[in-house]
């Protein structure tokens, strides 16, 4: 039973040219999905519009078989996705503790030594951590939260190979272990091929490698 | 996390901004509090320095309506009769019952002898001997000579409703004929004819003169003024009833609300075919225009203030919202809704506010009365105080001989200063006025931000 459905939408910026036409797939509760494809192909485009930051022109997006346009893209945004950016995106003038803590009641530690962070980092400032812990950070605040979808735009952009490959990991474990639907986006085959599922997009239209 | 939380960490670790922005309501505020506490001072000082210096209005008996005088040739010059309508005591009731008239003098007129006592001697015309004109009053406390401060009562007390054949004298008149308080003196009327009695009064008061060095007659040399009740006055004249031929003066509480009397005593039912009226507050207007216009300056101040900080908050807001975008797309996309985002600017804000206005308060109540002082001073350095014009016409500035009173301004109070105070009650407008400035400011600084969808701040944060 797949937890999102992207039905044949099209989305375009200027009304002239599609970034996405003819857009379908299915997405699962615990499988990891990549989706690979040039620069401007209209991936992030793509990760919005699943996280209710946008409506398509046409088309529909179902989370558990209902209309999120119908259901409320805010909500959408508040109760069933979580993003990673590749620019990490924390709050700055919080802790890595507090950042955690912004959107969910669980207790911020846990999760936070899961990912790899000391007691005494999660009380720093965030800005003075690495680029790497920043991401964790991120991540944790993902899995923190109620949301069942984790989307993560380039969420190993900024980081070395060994750190992106480590960041990979804990997101597919994410998947296979706290049954969440994870979607990246990469431009790196190499760290597509871990994904469960790997999608291609390409003149606005999604393929299935 | 609350939101509340969330603007309690920003404002605690953004320590320049929540300094900055601390000390710019501080002075906002100050700014806006001490300009009210003076304004609401200068409007205290206004009202209690009105009442001070009062103003009246007189009903007289119309002096262009000939059909209600009657002139006949007598021995030694025309004789004037008033034929029409008087004032009567019902009238006077009438207008008693109107709010805001504290008191009133009715005004007879008469001329008499000195009996058993000299007056002041002065010019002579001719033979005869000395006499002197002399007004009857109510309450002389009101009397013109008093209120323009020209007399100043030195001993005894003043003439009140239900005195009957009493005198103040002067000290000329006491000196010259070594009459005290108690002491009795004895006039007769000076018209030549009829049959007039002597007529005893008794001094119950003596007041001070600056004789002037005009060229006087006995009767209008001011310190031959005897000033007597108007029962004696009915004696003294031999009238039926007591007459007011001076008409009746009627004093306000309050000068500013005088044209609202005034209209209120035209609308009685009242024989205005013989009455007329007419109004003086020409001494509140004196020496309450540098009070007027301090407070038109204090207005103008607080609205320029306002204005200028409105302009300054939104300024500085709007510049560190904008620099907040790549914050905003955060919390959005954590799916924390817009209108909680601009709570939590909103509340930034007014958690420094709070402190800071009362801050406000202290620093208010250290500088206001200085700048009070300083503005007063400047207000009353361009406007000169007290010059008083002879009107054309207003018997309220005259003698009952047709001489001007002086206006002796050096026995006026008027203001140096007034005391400022900074109340807790201003404090209460600040917070409200100010919780209202912040929310409008934060919300006029948010627009250009929180009007964005989020994909479109998420785009441009990178
Ligand atoms: N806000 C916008 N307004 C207009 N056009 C846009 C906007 N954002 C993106 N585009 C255009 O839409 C297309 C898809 O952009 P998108 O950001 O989805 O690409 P992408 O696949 O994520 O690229 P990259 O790998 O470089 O991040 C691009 O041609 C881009 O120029
Ligand atoms: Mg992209």
């Amino acid at each position: 039973m797949s937890i999102m459905e992207i039905c044949n939408i099209r989305y375009s910026y200027d009304d002239k040219r599609n970034v996405l036409k003819n857009v379908n797939a299915e997405l699962e509760a615990g499988k990891m999905y990549a989706i690979l494809g040039s620069s401007g192909c209209g991936k992030t485009t793509l990760l919005s519009l699943l996280g209710g930051l946008d409506s398509p022109q046409s088309g529909q997006i179902l989370y558990n078989g209902e209309d999120i346009e119908k259901t409320g893209l805010a909500a959408h945004r508040k109760n069933h996705v979580a993003f990673i950016f590749q620019s990490y995106n924390l709050i700055d003038y919080l802790t890595p503790r507090e950042n955690v803590a912004l959107t969910s009641k669980v207790p911020p530690m846990p999760v936070l030594e899961r990912m790899g962070l000391t007691e005494e980092e999660s009380r720093r400032n965030v800005l003075k951590l690495s680029g790497g812990q920043q991401q964790r950070v991120a991540i944790a605040r993902a899995l923190a939260s109620d949301a069942s979808v984790i989307l993560a735009d380039e969420p190993t952009g900024n980081l070395d190979e060994d750190t992106a490959v480590d960041i990979t990991n804990i997101l597919k474990e994410c998947a296979h272990q706290m049954g969440k639907c994870v979607v990246i986006v990469t431009h790196s085959n190499d760290l597509a091929k871990r994904a469960d599922v790997v999608f291609r997009l390409k003149k606005g239209e999604l393929q299935q490698i | 996390m609350s939101t509340l939380k969330r603007a309690f960490l920003y404002t605690m670790r953004k320590k320049t901004k929540t300094l900055i922005l601390f000390l710019v309501l501080v002075t906002i505020s100050t700014f806006i509090l001490t300009g009210l506490s003076i304004y609401k001072a200068a409007d205290d000082s206004a009202l209690s320095l009105r009442q001070s210096v009062g103003g009246s209005i007189r009903l007289e008996l119309d002096e262009n309506n000939r059909k209600n005088w009657q002139y006949q040739q007598a021995a030694g010059g025309m004789l004037v009769d008033y034929i029409g309508a008087p004032i009567t005591d019902e009238d006077i009731q009438k207008i008693m019952s109107i709010d805001g008239i504290k008191a009133y003098n009715g005004l007879g007129d008469g001329s008499v002898f000195a009996k058993n006592f000299s007056f002041i001697s002065g010019f002579s015309f001719g033979a005869g001997s000395d006499y002197s004109r002399l007004p009857s009053v109510t309450d002389s406390e009101y009397f013109n000579f008093f209120t323009r401060k020209a007399f100043q009562l030195v001993e005894g007390r003043h003439i009140k409703k239900d005195d009957d054949h009493v005198v103040l004298i002067s000290t000329a008149i006491a000196e010259k004929n070594a009459l005290k308080l108690g002491d009795t003196i004895t006039v007769q009327c000076c018209y030549d004819s009829g049959n007039y009695p002597d007529v005893t009064l008794t001094i119950i008061g003596i007041y001070a003169y600056e004789a002037d060095n005009e060229f006087n007659t006995t009767s209008t040399d001011k310190r031959n003024r005897l000033i007597i009740d108007n029962k004696a006055m009915q004696e003294i004249m031999q009238r039926d009833v007591i007459q007011y031929d001076n008409g009746v003066d009627f004093y306000v509480d309050d000068p500013r609300e005088m044209e609202r009397i005034a209209s209120q005593i035209k609308a009685l039912d009242l024989d205005w075919d013989s009455f007329t009226l007419t109004m003086d507050n020409s001494a509140y207007e004196a020496v309450a225009s540098p009070l007027t216009a301090m407070q038109n300056l204090i207005v103008w101040l607080i609205v320029g203030c306002v204005a200028v900080s409105v302009g300054i908050l939104i300024l500085i807001l709007s510049m560190w919202i904008k620099q907040r975008r790549h914050e905003t797309g955060i919390l959005l996309s954590v799916g924390i809704s817009k209108s909680r985002i601009l709570l939590q600017y909103t509340v930034e804000v007014l958690m420094i506010a709070v402190v800071a206005f009362g801050l406000s308060f202290f620093t208010s109540s250290l500088i206001s009365q200085g700048v009070s002082d300083l503005i007063f001073h400047q207000v009353s350095e361009s406007q000169p105080l007290l010059e008083i014009e002879l009107p054309d016409d207003g018997t309220e500035y005259l003698d009952i001989t047709g001489q001007y009173i002086p206006y002796d301004t050096s026995n006026v109070e008027t203001l140096e200063s007034v005391q400022v105070d900074v109340s807790p009650d201003y404090l209460l407008y600040i917070y409200i006025f100010g919780t209202l400035l912040i929310v409008f400011s934060v919300s006029a600084a948010s627009i250009s931000v929180i009007q964005m969808k989020p994909k479109k701040i998420l785009s441009q944060m990178s």
